[in-house]
C-alpha cells in the first residue's frame, strides 16, 4: 500500500480507554479526574474510571480525546504528551502558563497545576489550547484534617503529630488550624474545602511559590510583604514571618489569595516583655522589619548571655527546637 | 506444325528434359508451387535456383526458388513416365525468419503511447526485411490503424496476422512481394480471351462489419458507505448490523467498542469504520458518464480496477477526521493519506485505520469517495464496449472485428478526458478497409497468350502460367476470387501458417 503522507499526530499520543463514571457528559478535550482503573474479567481489557473533577487539585487527572463521552459511556483520554484542553475563555492563559483542573468544571484553569500551555490558544467560544502534561515536582503531601472544622482552599495548616500511614491512604500528615503564631514550615491546602476527618493534598511552597489564603483585614498585599500564620485562623496574616509575597493578590477558587514562597523561620527580631536573667527563659515580643510589634509573643526564649532588662531589643535564633537570644541591646 | 509452346526452366534442369510446367501465383505468405514436369533424372544439379517461363522472346523469372519434392508419375498413352518436381517460390524461406516486436501499446487513457506508435507499413516492412526481402513495397498500405503486437516468433505468421487484421494482401509482384489494400492496383488487362465474366451477389458475405473494442473503462469517484460483516458473513451497512450497540456507533469509540457485546467485539474491531463498500456515483445515482446503458445495480460495476490512470493505486478522498489532536474534519475532497485495500470482485474497500468524521463531537460516517476505474457489465451480461458498424450491400450477418487491445476510456474524475475522437478515427479506418474486401464482387476469369506480367494485386486474385504439355503457353488470371481449384485455397494456406506458427 502506498502512503501518500502521514496521518496527524493522534496516534503518537498514548491514549487510554476510560469510562465516564460521573453523571455529566464530558466534552471533547475536557479535564477528567481519574478515580481508578477497572478491568473486565470477561475480556481482559482495562479502562480508567473518570469523571468531572471534584477538586481543584487532582493528583491523577487526564484530558479527554476529541469525542464527547456521555455518562457511563466510553472514550479515550491521555495522561502524557501533548493534547488540546478546554480553557476558560474568561481568563485566557498565555504560552508557558501553567493550568490545571478546577472543581466541578472541565476546563483547564489558571493558577492550577498539571499542564503547561505550549501554543495554539484559541480564544473563540470553543476555547482550546495546546498543552503538555508537566509533572508536579513540588513537594506535595497527603494530609488528614483533624482540626474539627472544614479546611478551605489555601489554608495554612500546622502539623499535628507524626507522619502516619494507613492502608489505602499511604503516608500522610495529621493537620490542624494554627495554634501558634510562629511555626517552622506550615502546609498550604491545595484543595477546596476539605471537611474534618477527610483527606486532602497540600504543599510546602518551599521549592516554588503557590497560592495561599490571606487575611484581607490586613490590607492589600504587595510583592515583598511578609505574611505568616496566626493562631485561630486558616489565613496568613500580614507582617508575620514565614511567607514572602511574590505577586499581587488574586481570587483563586473563590478565595482571596497571595502568591507566596515559604521560607523557614529561624531568626527573629523583638523586644523583651520583661527582664530575663542569664540562664533563664522569658517572653519576647516579635517585631517586623519596620520595628513594629507584630503582636506575636514568643514565650520560652532562653537568655544564654547576660541579664537583660525589659523592653530591650533582642535577636533570637531557633536552635535545636529552642529559641535563644544571640544578640541584645545593652 | 506444332503449336508454339512456352518454355519453363529451372537452374540445373536441361532444356531437353523439359516437358511442361504450371505455376499458380497467389496472395499470402505461403509459397506458390510450380509443378515442373521433366524426363526422369538420376539427380538434380541444384535445389535452389531461378525459375523462368519464356515465350516469344518474353521471359519472366523468379529467383531463389527451391525444390520442395519430386516424384515419378505414370502418364500412359503419352509417355511412359515423367518426373514431377515441385518448385516453391522464394517465400519457402520466409518461415525460417523470426521477429521480435512490441508496438502500439496504449496508455491508461486509451491513447497510443507515442514512442510505440507505428503504422501497419512499418510492421510489414520489418517482417519482410526479417524474411530477407529487399525489393518489396509497403507504400500502398493504409494508415490510421494501430494493431497491438507484443510478439516474438515467425515473421511470416506475424505478417499474415497483420494483413488479416488490417485487411491487406501480400501479393507477388514480379520477383518481389508487396503488401497492398483490397481493391487497389492493376486490374485484369482488357485484351485477352475471356473465360469467365460475371458478377455475383454472394450470400456468404456479411451485410455489416462491426468494430468491437475491449471492455470500456470508466474512471470517476464512487461514494463509499460504511459496512460490516453480519454474524452470518453477509455484508450490511453498519446501522443495520445486529451487534450495533444500543447507544449507537456514534457513542462508541473504535479503540475499545466496550458497548458492543464481547462475542461481537472482534467483528466490530475488524470492520467498523474500516470497511466500506461502493454505493453509487459520488454525485448520486448509478449512471456512468459515457456508458451505453444505465446500470440498475452497483454490482454491474464489478469487478473494480484498483487503479487510476492505469498505474497509480486507487485512492479515497472526502471529509474525514485526519486523526489530529482536535476533533476537526478535513476540508472537502481531501485525499486520505493511506491507500485502502480494494477487493475488486466485491467492491469492498478496507482501510488500515478506522476512518470517521466528527459530527456534534461524536464519530460519524465520513463522506468518502473512491477514485478508481471500472467497467460496466450490461444487463445482458456482456461488458459495455465501443461498437461501431458500417453497412454493406447484400449479404447477411455481421463480420466482427475484435480489438480487445483497444477500448473506450472515459474519465470524469479528477479530470475529464476521453479517447473517443482517436477511437472513432481508428475504427473508421478498420471498417473502411474491411468493407473494401466486399466492395467489388465482379468475378472475372481470363486467359492471355504467353506470359504478360499479370500478377495478383488488390483486384487480381490469382494468376497461373502454363508451359509445354502440348498446349499453347497461356497466362490465366481471375479478379476478386481465386480460380485454381488444384491449388490450396487462401483459407487453407492461412490455416497452415496459423498451425505451423503456433508450435
Amino acid at each position: 500500500m502506498n502512503n501518500q503522507g502521514h496521518l496527524a499526530p493522534f496516534n503518537r499520543v498514548p491514549w487510554m480507554d476510560f469510562k465516564n463514571t460521573g453523571a455529566t457528559t464530558i466534552p471533547p478535550h475536557g479535564i477528567i479526574e481519574i478515580e481508578e482503573s477497572e478491568r473486565s474479567d470477561t475480556s481482559s481489557i482495562e479502562w480508567l474510571k473518570g469523571k468531572r473533577p471534584t477538586k481543584s487539585y487532582v493528583r491523577v487527572f487526564a484530558v479527554n480525546g476529541p469525542k464527547e463521552v456521555e455518562a457511563n459511556g466510553y472514550g479515550v483520554c491521555c495522561q502524557a504528551g501533548e493534547c488540546y484542553v478546554k480553557i476558560d475563555t474568561g481568563d485566557i492563559p498565555g504560552v508557558g502558563k501553567i493550568i490545571g483542573p478546577k472543581k466541578d468544571d472541565f476546563y483547564g484553569q489558571m493558577h492550577h497545576y498539571g499542564l503547561v500551555v505550549t501554543g495554539d490558544v484559541n480564544t473563540s467560544s470553543s476555547g482550546l489550547a495546546r498543552v503538555r502534561f508537566v509533572p508536579d515536582t513540588r513537594n506535595v503531601v497527603r494530609f488528614l484534617n483533624t482540626s474539627g472544622v472544614t479546611c478551605p482552599f489555601g489554608s495554612a495548616m500546622i502539623i499535628d503529630g507524626d507522619l502516619v500511614t494507613y492502608l489505602g491512604e499511604g503516608i500522610h500528615y495529621r493537620i490542624k488550624q494554627p495554634t501558634t503564631d510562629i511555626q517552622q514550615l506550615v502546609l498550604i491546602n491545595l484543595q477546596e474545602d476539605v471537611p474534618d476527618n477527610e483527606y486532602g493534598w497540600a504543599c510546602w511552597l518551599t521549592e516554588a511559590p503557590g497560592w495561599a489564603a490571606y487575611d484581607v483585614a490586613g490590607g492589600t498585599p504587595a510583592k515583598g510583604n511578609r505574611y505568616g500564620i496566626k493562631q485561630g485562623q486558616w489565613t496568613l496574616a500580614k507582617n508575620r514571618y514565614g511567607f514572602l509575597v511574590q505577586s499581587a493578590a488574586k481570587t483563586v477558587n473563590g478565595v482571596e489569595c497571595i502568591n507566596v514562597l515559604q521560607t523557614e523561620v529561624t531568626r527573629l527580631r523583638g523586644k523583651t516583655d520583661s527582664a530575663i536573667t542569664k540562664g533563664s527563659f522569658g517572653t519576647v515580643s516579635i517585631y517586623d522589619g519596620a520595628e513594629i510589634d507584630t503582636s506575636i509573643n514568643l514565650t520560652s526564649v532562653y537568655n544564654v548571655f547576660a541579664d537583660l532588662d525589659s523592653d530591650k531589643v533582642v535577636f533570637i535564633e531557633e536552635l535545636g527546637g529552642r529559641w535563644d537570644i544571640y544578640a541584645a541591646e545593652c | 506444325m506444332a503449336e508454339p509452346q512456352g518454355i519453363a526452366s529451372f537452374t540445373g534442369i536441361s532444356a531437353d528434359d523439359f516437358r511442361g510446367a504450371t505455376f499458380t501465383r497467389s496472395c499470402g505468405v505461403v509459397p506458390d508451387a510450380c509443378i515442373f514436369y521433366l524426363t526422369p533424372q538420376a539427380s538434380m544439379a541444384a535445389s535452389i535456383g531461378t525459375l523462368s517461363f519464356s515465350y516469344d522472346g518474353n521471359t519472366r523469372s523468379w529467383t531463389n526458388c527451391a525444390i520442395d519434392t519430386a516424384y515419378m508419375q505414370e502418364v500412359p498413352l503419352v509417355e511412359n513416365s515423367r518426373q514431377v518436381v515441385v518448385i516453391l517460390d522464394r517465400r519457402w524461406r520466409w518461415k525460417q525468419a523470426v521477429i521480435e516486436i512490441d508496438v502500439n501499446e496504449r496508455g491508461a487513457d486509451g491513447e497510443l503511447i507515442a514512442a510505440k506508435k507505428v503504422e501497419p507499413s512499418v510492421i510489414a516492412n520489418a517482417c519482410l526485411v526479417a524474411m530477407g526481402e529487399t525489393g518489396h513495397s509497403v507504400a500502398g498500405m493504409a494508415t490510421g490503424m494501430y494493431p497491438r503486437f507484443k510478439y516474438s516468433g515467425r515473421a511470416d505468421k506475424l505478417l499474415q496476422e497483420l494483413c488479416h487484421i488490417t485487411a491487406h494482401k501480400v501479393v507477388p509482384a514480379g520477383d518481389e512481394y508487396n503488401v497492398v489494400q483490397y481493391g487497389s492496383g492493376a486490374d485484369l488487362p482488357a485484351s485477352g480471351k475471356v473465360v469467365l465474366d460475371y458478377s455475383i451477389d454472394e450470400s456468404a458475405t456479411p451485410n455489416q462489419i462491426a468494430f468491437v473494442a475491449g471492455p470500456s473503462t470508466f474512471q470517476s469517484k464512487l461514494k463509499l458507505e460504511a459496512v460490516g460483516h453480519e454474524t452470518d458473513g453477509s455484508i450490511e451497512v453498519i446501522s443495520s448490523l445486529s451487534y450495533k450497540p444500543a447507544v449507537g456507533w456514534e457513542k462508541t469509540w473504535h479503540s475499545n467498542f466496550y458497548d458492543v457485546a464481547v462475542a461481537d467485539r472482534a467483528r466490530a474491531f475488524n470492520d467498523i469504520w474500516r470497511l466500506y463498500k461502493i454505493k453509487e456515483q459520488f454525485a448520486g445515482g448509478l449512471t456512468i458518464p459515457g456508458a451505453s446503458e444505465v446500470p440498475t445495480n452497483i454490482s454491474q460495476y464489478l469487478p473494480l480496477n484498483a487503479k487510476v490512470n492505469g498505474d497509480e493505486p486507487a485512492y479515497a478522498e472526502g471529509v474525514f477526521w485526519p486523526e489530529s489532536l482536535l476533533g476537526t474534519n478535513t476540508p472537502a475532497a481531501t485525499r486520505y493519506p493511506l491507500d485502502p485495500e480494494i477487493e475488486p470482485a466485491t467492491g469492498l474497500v478496507r482501510f488500515a485505520n478506522p476512518v470517521i468524521q466528527f459530527t456534534s463531537n461524536k464519530p460519524a460516517e465520513p463522506t468518502l469517495g473512491l477514485v478508481c476505474q471500472y467497467h460496466l457489465k450490461k444487463a445482458n451480461g456482456a461488458y459495455d464496449a465501443f461498437y461501431k458498424t458500417t453497412s454493406l450491400t447484400g449479404g447477411q450477418g455481421t463480420e466482427n472485428l475484435y480489438h480487445p487491445e483497444v477500448s473506450f476510456v472515459n474519465k470524469t474524475f479528477p479530470t475529464s478526458s476521453s479517447n473517443t475522437t482517436s477511437l472513432n478515427a481508428e475504427a473508421d479506418v478498420y471498417l473502411a478497409r474491411h468493407a473494401a474486401k466486399y466492395a467489388d464482387k465482379a468475378v472475372k476469369q481470363m486467359q492471355y497468350e504467353g506470359y504478360p506480367v499479370i500478377d495478383p494485386t488488390g483486384l487480381v486474385a490469382q494468376s497461373k502460367l502454363t508451359a509445354g504439355l502440348g498446349q499453347l503457353p497461356i497466362t490465366e488470371a481471375s479478379r476478386i476470387k481465386e480460380f485454381d481449384i488444384y491449388n490450396p485455397s487462401e483459407g487453407d494456406r492461412e490455416r497452415r501458417v496459423w498451425v505451423e506458427g503456433s508450435r
